[in-house]
């Protein structure tokens, strides 16, 4: 099967006056339709640059990004744009929705820009919002609000989802039911998902967990039984 | 239903959100394409009224004046083709008012046809009819003297001419569209109408009244549309050779001392031609229309310049607290031309709001205001179109502006990456090169004076933005305040200082300053002295003034010349003075020869040194002592006039008297003109009502806007030091304190650039009115000073008064945990 991430020597050094930061160094990662994957580490181990640079939010120091066959390395910033609008669905630990649009709104502000966009209420009630679908995010609780933000992710039907500590301002049970949203998701729309967290026990449930320290790859570990999201403890 | 895109609902909400500071710059936006619209398209349908007016009356195009000529020379001109021509009497007399009040005015008769009303200059007959054909002995009043005399038709009229009187029937009131403003002479250019008239006689009667049977002193014609002017003029100026008229000059170019010496022994006669354009009344009107286009620019560009930097400063804030929903917008696919098309869109939801509302009420007002104005002038025409380029202008200005404005901070969302955008903005220390000194300085301050100060400094962009406001609107009020010292200083220099006398008498033609003894020996007169006005053409070089020199004698008690300065300098031998307004136009410096050559006459050239420059207002002319005038006109006991003090309020015997003087043409009351000067000044206090009510609002916006954006800025902050136990009152404080700061920058701006605006204002409009007037520029007083500093201190501590409430009200709970609203 061909990998539809796929990463080769990929570095990222941010520079900062006279000084250096080496955020990635020479990674390399395949990942394949349908995986749901945890990149796991601490705080400055490279993650989130990781995720950015496969979003294409960022360009890589050195190496190749290539997402679905497409170099996101070599796209022009236009060309950028689309590939995000179409390529890559983005979940925020922080929500990040349009504090003046209610949540319906939220999500047809992303589904305005796809070609064939997902139905707005739909999404909304397969996140379990159908009753809450005329409310601002003022008025939502965490989770809810993280549920508006998958359902906008997956408006444009997006084949990966791209997920930035998702649960990370959420409640310990909130958190459990967002991964398991995600987890259903990846199953039933066949989604290709890559979380990162600096939460361990996460990775239980992941396909693959990814450790990160230091801008590297400090190991990777198959589950050949994930875990169920809701038999997650931390 | 239509369903708006979810992006442009996003910039409804938002702008919803934000309804009031975005109602503010709306409102500079209306003010200033509303005062654009009202004061241009009332410019326009001024001159378009005037225009159909004279118009609708056949106002001559041409006005040619002689001694006398030939009745025929009128009809040789009317047969010229395309020309409408018309010949009159045109003479000054004296009214006979003795039953009333004893006394004695200067009237100018202007003869009409007996039969019909004239082809050209028609009179609009307000009152009564116009003359009935069967009697002779009959009269029309214009409107402004009958007013004041409470002239109706069916009353009599006494008039005197050389000595002779005779009474004439009042058959009805008229109007006369050279008369809506009436001018005696360019040295006398607001008579009261107390003291001068204008009749119009039957052309009949006006030729058995002086003597002129079968002649005329005046032709006036109308030229039809699409005829050659100058092919015309040519005509004209042959028919008059014909008639032993050799030379025809136009009015203000009058012919050379020398030449009319030639001229008199050659026994060459000369006709002046005045064009409409140079008639005093038409002369006025455009100068006080120039002050409507005036007005048209110059406040607008200050609205629309604040609006644009308002707008600059909402824009900015907003996409700094909008930086991740950019990034997330970015991230999720939205082009950067979409964001910033996003962005802009709020400027020109602002500037299509106020520039539609704008162009609305400014087309209303331009109409109200054109109705009013034509109201107060009496012209029963008053046009009021629309025009569709001012319109235009108008509204595009409106939208041009903020969206260019708007520009800057939009375009900046293109440098916002999403992956940084998602990340909180590290919070500012502010300017270190300004900030490290400061910290230093007030170390000894305690935190509540300290932290206001430091603040200034965080975002001193923003701190200047809001000072530029409060500096607009000094500059507003300071420009009002400063019409407001013009008119007290010209009314107090002029009636306080310079003009020590109660009445000036007026003799017929050049009088003996004899008279002088006589009144002062008339009961209830306590002082008289003589003056002596000629006019003059000064020359220094290139350049020319035509005016006229007031001789007045030596340590005068009753016309005390100031210079601009305000101190006294007395009319020596040694030269003459010159108003200040002169020093410009001629470009003369104290020390300087002029040449001095009479306007009429033949005698009087002289060569003489400048003496001084003095203060003078309305009317401008030069100063020498009535001995060296007397002797410039070999007339060593000439006078024009003759001021007089009186012991008290005179009495209508005192006034008879003077009147019964058989030299007195007529007398000028200083009050009575005080009183007609304060009566034309309704308008002028209504304009600088309304100009310190656009101050004061433009200001609140501009300050509203700005504490608005500081305080939601700094949310956090100060939600933080609430709830570390900082009191509502003292937070109120120290918000005050630092927009007192930033106002007392206002106050530094704007305090030298509202005095140059002003003095701006002022030099445009002596340059259009430097045919009529004269004017010194107008030194600012303290008051107004003042006035402006405290009105824009105060602007400024009501705007604040909202942010204050929304800080004080703020959820501490919500607000401390958020790090961007």
């Amino acid at each position: 099967m061909n990998p539809n991430v796929k990463l080769t020597d990929v570095s990222k050094i941010y520079r900062m006056g006279q000084t250096e930061v080496v955020a990635l160094n020479n990674i390399s990662l395949e990942v394949f339709p349908d995986e749901f994957i945890v990149l796991l580490g601490p705080s400055g181990s490279g993650k989130t640059t990781l995720l950015n640079l496969i979003g294409g939010l960022d360009a890589p120091t050195s190496g190749q990004v290539e997402v679905n066959s497409i170099n996101v390395s070599m796209l022009s910033r236009a060309q950028l744009t689309g590939y995000r609008r179409h390529q890559i669905g983005f979940i925020f630990q922080f929500f990040n929705l349009i504090p003046t649009l209610n949540a319906r709104e939220n999500v047809e502000f992303a589904a305005e820009l796809a070609r064939n966009p997902m139905t707005p209420d739909q999404l909304l009630r397969e996140v379990g919002l159908d009753e809450r679908m005329n409310h601002f995010p003022g008025e939502l609780s965490g989770g809810e609000n993280q549920r508006v933000a998958i359902a906008r992710a997956l408006a444009t039907d997006p084949p990966v989802m791209l997920c930035d500590e998702p649960t990370g301002s959420l409640d310990y049970e909130t958190g459990k039911r967002i991964f398991k949203l995600l987890r259903t998701l990846n199953q039933t729309r066949h989604k290709t998902i890559i979380v990162v967290t600096h939460n361990a026990p996460v990775g239980a449930i992941a396909d693959r967990l990814i450790r990160m320290r230091d801008g590297q790859i400090a190991g990777i570990t198959r589950n050949e039984h994930p875990l169920d999201p809701d038999k997650l403890e931390w | 239903m239509v369903k708006i895109r979810r992006i442009n609902l996003k910039l409804l909400r938002d702008i919803w959100k934000g309804k009031i500071q975005y109602f503010a710059v709306t409102l500079i936006i209306f003010l200033g394409v509303s005062i654009f619209i009202t004061c241009f398209e009332a410019y326009q349908n001024l001159g378009i009224s005037y225009s159909s007016f004279y118009d609708r009356l056949n106002m001559a195009d041409y006005w040619v004046s002689v001694d006398q000529v030939g009745s025929n020379a009128v009809k040789d001109i009317n047969e010229i083709s395309g020309v409408e021509a018309s010949g009159r009497i045109v003479e000054d007399l004296f009214i006979d008012m003795g039953e009333g009040g004893g006394e004695k005015v200067t009237g100018r008769v202007t003869s009409l046809p007996e039969n019909q009303m004239p082809v050209i200059n028609m009179v609009q007959v307000e009152v009564g009819n116009y003359f009935s054909g069967s009697s002779g002995r009959e009269i029309l009043v214009e409107r402004h003297f009958a007013e004041y005399y409470n002239l109706k038709p069916g009353d009599w009229l006494t008039l005197e001419h050389e000595q002779v009187k005779s009474r004439l029937l009042i058959r009805g009131i008229v109007m006369s569209p050279e008369y809506i403003w009436i001018v005696k002479s360019a040295q006398e250019p607001m008579p009261t109408p107390r003291t001068f008239g204008v009749l119009f006689m039957p052309l009949r009667e006006a030729e058995k009244l002086f003597n002129m049977e079968g002649t005329v002193n005046e032709i006036t014609f109308l030229i039809a549309p699409n005829v050659d002017h100058t092919k015309v003029l040519d005509r004209v100026r042959t028919i008059l050779e014909h008639n032993y008229i050799k030379r025809m000059t136009f009015k203000d170019d009058p012919v050379e001392v020398q030449n009319r010496r030639i001229d008199i022994v050659q026994g060459i006669r000369s006709a002046y031609m005045t064009e409409r354009k140079n008639v005093p009344v038409v002369l006025i009107l455009r100068q006080k229309l120039e002050s409507f286009a005036m007005l048209a620019f110059l406040f607008p560009l200050l609205f629309l310049a604040m609006a644009s930097l308002t707008i600059y400063v909402l824009l900015s804030r907003l996409i700094e607290s909008q930086r991740i929903q950019i990034g997330l917008m970015r991230a999720m696919g939205y082009g950067r031309a979409a964001v910033i098309f996003h962005y802009l869109g709020f400027a020109l939801i602002v500037g299509v709001v106020g520039s539609l509302t704008g162009v609305t009420a400014g087309h209303i007002w331009a109409n109200g205001l054109t109705e009013l104005y034509m109201k107060q002038l009496n012209i029963p025409i008053a046009v009021t179109e629309l025009h569709w380029g001012t319109i235009l202008g108008g509204f595009a200005a409106g939208i041009f502006i903020p969206l260019a404005a708007g520009l800057i901070p939009a375009w900046s969302t293109i440098h916002i990456q999403p992956a940084e955008a998602m990340r909180p903005p590290a919070p500012t220390a502010g300017n270190k090169f300004i900030m490290t000194p400061l910290l230093y300085i007030l170390r000894p301050f305690p935190y509540y004076i300290k932290m206001p100060l430091r603040n200034i400094f965080r975002n001193f962009k923003r701190s200047l933005f809001m000072a530029t406001g409060i500096a607009s609107a000094l500059i507003m009020v300071l420009v009002a305040m400063s019409f407001v010292d013009i008119v007290d200083e010209m009314f107090s220099r002029q009636y306080g200082t310079v003009t020590k006398y109660d009445a000036m008498v007026y003799l017929q033609g050049e009088g003996a300053a004899s008279n002088v003894s006589l009144i002062s020996h008339i009961e209830g007169v306590t002082g008289a002295e003589a003056v002596l006005d000629v006019p003059y053409r000064i020359r220094f070089g290139d350049n020319k003034i035509d005016t006229s020199i007031e001789g007045i004698p030596e340590k005068s008690t009753m016309y005390n010349l100031v210079t601009q300065a305000g101190t006294k300098i007395d009319v020596s031998a040694d030269g003459v003075l010159l108003p200040y307004s002169y020093r410009d136009k001629l470009g003369a410096q104290i020390g300087d020869t002029l040449r001095l050559e009479p306007l009429k006459g033949t005698i009087g050239e002289t060569d003489m040194k400048l003496a001084g420059y003095v203060w003078s207002y309305i009317g401008g002319r030069a100063y020498m002592t009535l001995r060296d005038v007397q002797k410039l006109q070999r007339d060593s006991g000439a006078a024009t006039g003759i001021m007089v003090k009186f012991d008290g309020p005179p009495d209508s015997y005192t006034i008879e008297r003077i009147n019964n003087m058989p030299q007195v043409a007529s007398i000028e009351l200083v009050a009575d003109t005080r009183k007609m000067l304060d009566e034309q000044m309704s308008f002028f206090w209504v304009m600088i009502g309304i100009m310190l009510a656009m101050g004061a609002t433009l200001g609140a916006a501009i300050i509203f806007n700005g504490v608005m954006v500081n305080v939601t800025q700094r949310a956090r902050e100060m939600a933080t030091m609430r709830a570390v136990g900082l009191g509502d009152r003292m937070l109120s404080f120290m918000i005050s304190l630092e927009n007192i700061f930033i106002a007392a920058m206002g106050v530094v701006i704007g305090i030298p650039l509202g005095k140059y605006i002003s003095l701006q204002f002022f030099e445009a409009m002596s340059t259009n009115a430097e045919d009529v007037f004269s004017m010194s520029p107008p030194e600012i007083s303290a008051r107004s000073f003042i006035t402006a500093v405290v009105a824009a201190v105060l602007i400024m501590l009501i705007s604040q008064l909202p942010a204050i409430m929304q800080i004080t009200r703020q959820n501490l709970a919500t607000v401390t945990k958020e790090y961007s609203d």
